[in-house]
């Protein structure tokens, strides 16, 4: 049978909805290879690097235990002495310490040149123990002396014999820089701005005491890298670990990849959404087309085409158009990824450089979720064309009502998912039900979808008739003549806001929550902060140097490092029971924040208590980065972790616990006295001239800089969700061309009758407004609360304030969504107009 | 008086050299307050006429006059308010908006332009055409000669300068198409209408009261008051000419586009 000419010419006579099936498809095939092609790139640049870095080095020693530290070494805490045994192992010929702290370059303005961060490390005197290679100038050797990464010099425009301010812990020192280093082919590392001091004045600046991050070997020629990994280990013991030269290159990886894989996760979930709702969009095309094409489908089977043959027909036109989709996705992913990095770049995110890595994973996938959500989406369709008989199908009429009543089995399947979901959404408290929940919910909503435009729309209805009379009234009744359709783009539409909406809600949310935190517990006047994660801190000089200010009364310095607890890695703050409730209170629960006087206890966050299931009174076995593993006493709970973190031990256990880096003052509490507090906040701004890592904020300032995160995140997030938006409004396009050439006849006698162009325009515009509004509001209703419920089940149950309203999204995406709508109509109204009265009584 | 005075019209299809002429100088007159009859073989150009006549068509020569206006000259905007406002019509299928009840589709050039129907108007129009019962129906729940009544309401309700009905009894059947013709031989009687019908049924031309017939896109013929059985003979007259003209069979009436059943297959 030539049902293959079939296939083809029918594929040749509806172009204008083939392309938009393949767009679509396109689009989410270039989401999803871009997401992958950019981890791919990104990982690959990285181990390029970290192969580079570490390739003349023979053996790495860093801390076993993970306390953090920088991606190349490890945390800053093994002893001095411990590189004088490496040394003497046999078949070592060179062994260093490597320092590393926190350093960061500053430009003429006094501002930060990475987002990222500022790694300080020691450059080695042996040559062969160096990470980084020279390319221009030459080693430092006196205290003042400096390197510094491509990137920054370039950045900075820093030749050798420039002058560069440099921002350490002990706070701004000037420096002469005498070369540039590269990593292998690359000028830095993971983004990270670097510099490269004196073996010799290396551990004074970055404040890392008698203990360093790694310990670097060389063995002699002919000496196995294993053997004598397996020699240092066994001289050094169990506390350390010691990897090869290669091993360490992939941990570094992983050490990376690990900060990028968040990223690509990020991205990740935005190609999964994006073929969700190009897959509603194209079952919605498809379901369309077969229905307009009953009678051409029940003549094939009047002349003998079997059932198989037509379901055939269906799929085989849907795989075609997937794989053509496919093939546009590819390179368009690639275009995709380009337009990614260079916002990433943009954005002070640059990320590791390398040649571009499509692998044959990414190749794949495209090729196998493009027809694949094509021929799925088109399933149904396709059933419904295997069952049409011949002569009810020739008999049938497009213009008879379509009732939005459900068969049984789908009202039921759809009132246990929406009560099911409900329930799971009201009492959720972790992620795995209140995420289960969310889907259920969709689920149930997308199934009811054709009973539910009647209600749904019924608002919108009513504004259209309002707003443009007689033709608002007649798109509302088109409307809810076709609730399967009104359903499949209304909803397309409103899964892409509904996932806007969820981010939003959940951000908003936290952000609240955050910013209240701050409210209740902080009474310092004044907060100076350092980024979290940037590794950047200040030493106890500008506690001092603050504390000497006119108008300050105290100055509170908190230091945090990371300790170990059985299965979890969290971090503790040291603080002075007696001293703080005048800076913070905390809000405790239970216990009392006194009994903190006592050495090996611990005061614990209610939240985090419930969370690893620790209750007041009971004894942790927790593991410091000095002094080993002991018992600590979990003596209070309390409510308000923004300000202090959700650990904190007694003072005099921090300092002895963890090393000098760890040492450094991420916070600063500063209260100032009555009536001074102005004055005392100039004077602290000028003297935190020196440290350009803090960040000075009052109280109201704090709260908002404690949710800062959250709320970067909700944006870039909401930005990249926004644009499955745009594939949502693709599905109204294409839906209103559908209706449009549907209509042929009836917009025919309408323009006979007497309708003007302007009627036309007027009637397509409101169907389409309508339905986007049908969406988005639906979207907007069924994403708060599912993101209020989710941003509870990431607080563990505790979000005791009122849920919040994003007012961004409200603000910005409704109104976009509502303009995208009516550019929606442009085309299929310019279309409607151009029917006249003759062509619609020639059409069939 | 004279509703519609057409002279010298000219109209092909297709660009030259392979220009198809359909009227090829046509030149009439329809009085007010009188019912005609357009008929003549497959492709005569009665349809194309209908089409010039009513604006709905440009032509390439020639003047069409509706009530005094000239209408060849009309951009497509005064066109579409000359329909709405002065002319109606009635298809012969596909009359009504399916999601509109009988009431609202009768009101619906009206609506339109947002004016109230005039409420006697309205209802001579509906009890003339007996609608009265059936307003708040569905064209889907409309029998076929219910909804080309509604459909000639409509095009009543205007009360417009003329009433064009092309094949206004193609789909119905025979006693139906019969009730419909008296309508609209009622609406000129009793309304003072003026109608002007594309048929190819001489029954339905013998209801009104001048057959106006086409050949090869000019008037051959003008019979006042006929009958069945003489339009019938004239039409004889005129496919025998053809034939003799042509060598070629005799053109059928339309065919009716009814499907050939065929037993399910396959199953």
């Amino acid at each position: 049978m030539r049902i293959v000419t079939v296939l083809r010419r029918g594929l040749a006579a509806r172009k204008a909805r083939g392309l938009a099936t393949a767009g679509a498809v396109a689009a989410a095939a270039a989401f999803l290879a871009s997401s992958h092609i950019l981890t791919d790139t990104v990982d690959a640049g990285i181990k390029q690097q970290a192969d580079a870095a570490t390739a003349g080095v023979s053996a790495v020693v860093t801390d076993a235990r993970g306390f953090g530290g920088s991606v190349l070494t490890g945390a800053p805490t093994l002893p001095a002495a411990l590189v004088d045994r490496v040394r003497g192992v046999p078949g070592v010929v060179a062994a260093e310490g490597v320092v590393e702290g926190y350093a960061m370059p500053l430009d003429r303005a006094g501002h930060a040149t990475s987002a990222l961060g500022g790694l300080g490390l020691s450059i080695p005197a042996d040559a062969r123990l160096r990470l980084v290679d020279l390319r221009s100038g030459r080693w430092p050797e006196a205290p003042d002396q400096i390197v510094v990464d491509g990137g920054t010099a370039a950045s900075l425009h820093l030749a050798p014999g420039a002058v560069l301010r440099v921002a350490l812990s002990r706070g701004v020192q000037t420096f002469a820089v005498v070369g540039t280093v590269g990593f292998g082919g690359a000028q830095n590392v993971a983004g990270l701005s670097v510099v490269g001091f004196a073996p010799t004045a290396a551990a004074a600046l970055l404040g890392s005491g008698d203990k360093v991050a790694a310990v670097e070997a060389v063995g002699a020629a002919g000496v196995d890298p294993a053997a004598l990994q397996a020699r240092i280990a066994k001289a050094v013991g169990g506390d350390y670990t010691v990897r090869t030269g290669a091993q360490q290159a992939a941990q570094v990886v992983s050490q990376v990849g690990s900060v990028t894989g968040t990223i690509g996760a990020v991205l990740q979930v935005f190609a999964f959404v994006s073929v969700v709702v190009a897959a509603l969009l194209i079952a919605n095309i498809f379901a369309v087309t077969v229905a307009q094409r009953t009678r051409e489908l029940a003549l094939l089977r009047c002349v003998g085409a079997g059932r198989l043959q037509l379901a055939r027909l269906v799929l085989a036109e849907a795989s075609l158009i997937g794989l053509a989709g496919a093939a546009v996705g590819l390179p368009l992913g690639l275009a995709v990824t380009t337009a990614l990095r260079w916002g990433f770049d943009h954005f002070g995110l640059p990320l590791p450089a390398g040649p571009t890595v499509v692998a044959a994973r990414t190749v794949t996938l495209c090729f196998v979720v493009g027809p694949g959500i094509s021929v799925l989406a088109a399933a149904s369709a396709a059933r419904r064309a295997s069952r049409s008989r011949p002569m009810a199908a020739l008999a049938a009429s497009s213009t008879e009502d379509h009732a939005g009543r459900l068969s049984w089995w789908r009202s039921t399947i759809a009132i246990v998912a929406l009560t099911g979901g409900a329930a799971l959404e009201a009492k959720a408290d972790g992620m795995a039900p209140a995420g289960l929940g969310s889907i259920l919910i969709l689920l149930g909503v997308g199934l009811a979808g054709p009973a539910l435009v009647r209600p749904l729309t019924a608002a919108p209805r009513a504004a259209m008739a309002a707003v443009s009379g007689f033709c608002g009234r007649l798109a509302g009744r088109q409307m809810t003549r076709e609730p399967r359709r009104v359903a499949g783009t209304a909803g397309t539409l409103a899964v892409a806001v509904a996932t806007v909406s969820i981010v939003a809600a959940m951000a908003a949310c936290l952000v609240s929550e955050s910013e209240s935190d701050v409210r209740r517990s902080l009474h310092a006047d004044l907060v100076a902060s350092t980024t979290a994660g940037s590794g950047a801190t200040l030493d106890q000089s500008a506690v001092q140097r603050i504390a000497a200010l006119p108008g300050v009364a105290h100055v509170t310095g908190l230091s945090c490092g990371i300790f170990k607890a059985p299965g979890d890695s969290e971090k503790a703050c040291g603080i002075d029971p007696a001293t703080l409730p005048a800076d913070v209170d905390p809000g405790v629960t239970g216990g009392r924040l006194a009994d903190l006087a006592a050495p090996g206890t611990m005061a614990v966050s209610a939240l985090a208590a419930q969370r690893d299931g620790w209750h007041l009174g009971q004894s942790i076995p927790i593991t410091f980065p000095l002094g080993g593993t002991r018992d600590v006493r979990i003596a209070a709970l309390y409510d308000n972790e923004q300000v202090l973190g959700a650990f904190l031990i007694p003072e005099s256990d921090y300092l002895t616990a963890y090393p000098p880096q760890d040492q450094g003052l991420e916070e600063l509490l500063i209260r100032t006295r009555p009536g001074h507090t102005a004055q005392a906040r100039q004077a602290v701004a000028a003297a935190l001239a020196a440290y350009p890592q803090a960040t000075l904020d009052d109280r109201a300032g704090f709260a908002a800089r404690a949710a800062q995160g959250f709320r970067l995140l909700a944006t870039i997030m909401t930005a990249l969700l926004a644009l499955s938006l745009l594939i949502g409004v693709l599905a109204v396009i294409t839906s209103l061309a559908l209706s449009v050439l549907e209509r042929t006849r009836e917009i025919g006698l309408l323009r006979a009758v007497g309708a003007e162009a302007g009627h036309i325009r007027a009637l397509i515009r409101s169907e389409a407004l309508a339905t986007v509004a049908t969406g988005t509001f639906t979207g907007v209703v069924l994403g708060l609360p599912i993101g209020w419920a989710l941003a509870r089940a990431v607080m563990d149950g505790h979000l005791p304030g009122p849920p919040s309203i994003p007012v961004l999204l409200l603000a910005v995406v409704v109104p976009a969504t509502f303009a995208t709508g009516l550019l929606a109509a442009v085309a299929p109204a310019r279309r409607a107009v151009r029917i006249s009265v003759l062509q619609a009584l020639r059409a069939e | 008086m004279t509703m519609i005075a057409a002279a010298g019209l000219t109209k092909s299809y297709g660009a030259e050299p392979n220009a198809v002429p359909a009227l090829r100088g046509v030149d009439v007159g329809i009085p007010a307050g009188t019912f005609t009859a357009v008929m003549g073989p497959s492709g005569s150009g009665k349809s194309t006429l209908l089409h010039c006549l009513s604006g709905l068509d440009g032509v390439d020569a020639g003047s069409v006059r509706i009530g005094g206006t000239e209408i060849t000259g009309l951009a497509e905007r005064a066109l579409t308010r000359l329909r709405r406002e002065r002319i109606g019509f009635v298809f012969q299928a596909f009359n009504l908006l399916p999601t509109l009840t009988a009431r609202e589709n009768i009101v619906l050039p009206l609506e339109l332009t947002g004016r109230r129907p005039d409420a006697a108007h309205f209802d001579t129009v509906v009890t003339l055409l007996g609608l009265a019962d059936r307003l708040e129906h569905r064209p889907s729940q409309l029998s076929g000669g219910q909804a080309q009544r509604v459909a000639t309401a409509r095009a009543l309700i205007t009360r417009p300068d003329v009433v064009f009905a092309d094949e206004p009894t193609g789909n119905l059947d025979r006693r139906t198409g019969r009730e419909l013709l008296d309508l609209l031989r009622r609406s000129v009687v009793e309304l003072g209408q003026t109608v002007v019908m594309v048929t190819h049924d001489p029954a339905a031309a013998a209801r009104t009261d001048r057959v106006v017939l086409l050949a090869d896109g000019r008037i051959v013929d003008d019979v006042a008051g006929p009958s069945a059985a003489e339009v019938l003979r004239r039409l004889e007259d005129l496919d025998a000419e053809a034939t003799a003209d042509a060598a070629e069979p005799p053109l059928t009436a339309h065919p009716v586009a009814t499907p050939a059943s065929t037993p399910e297959a396959g199953s």
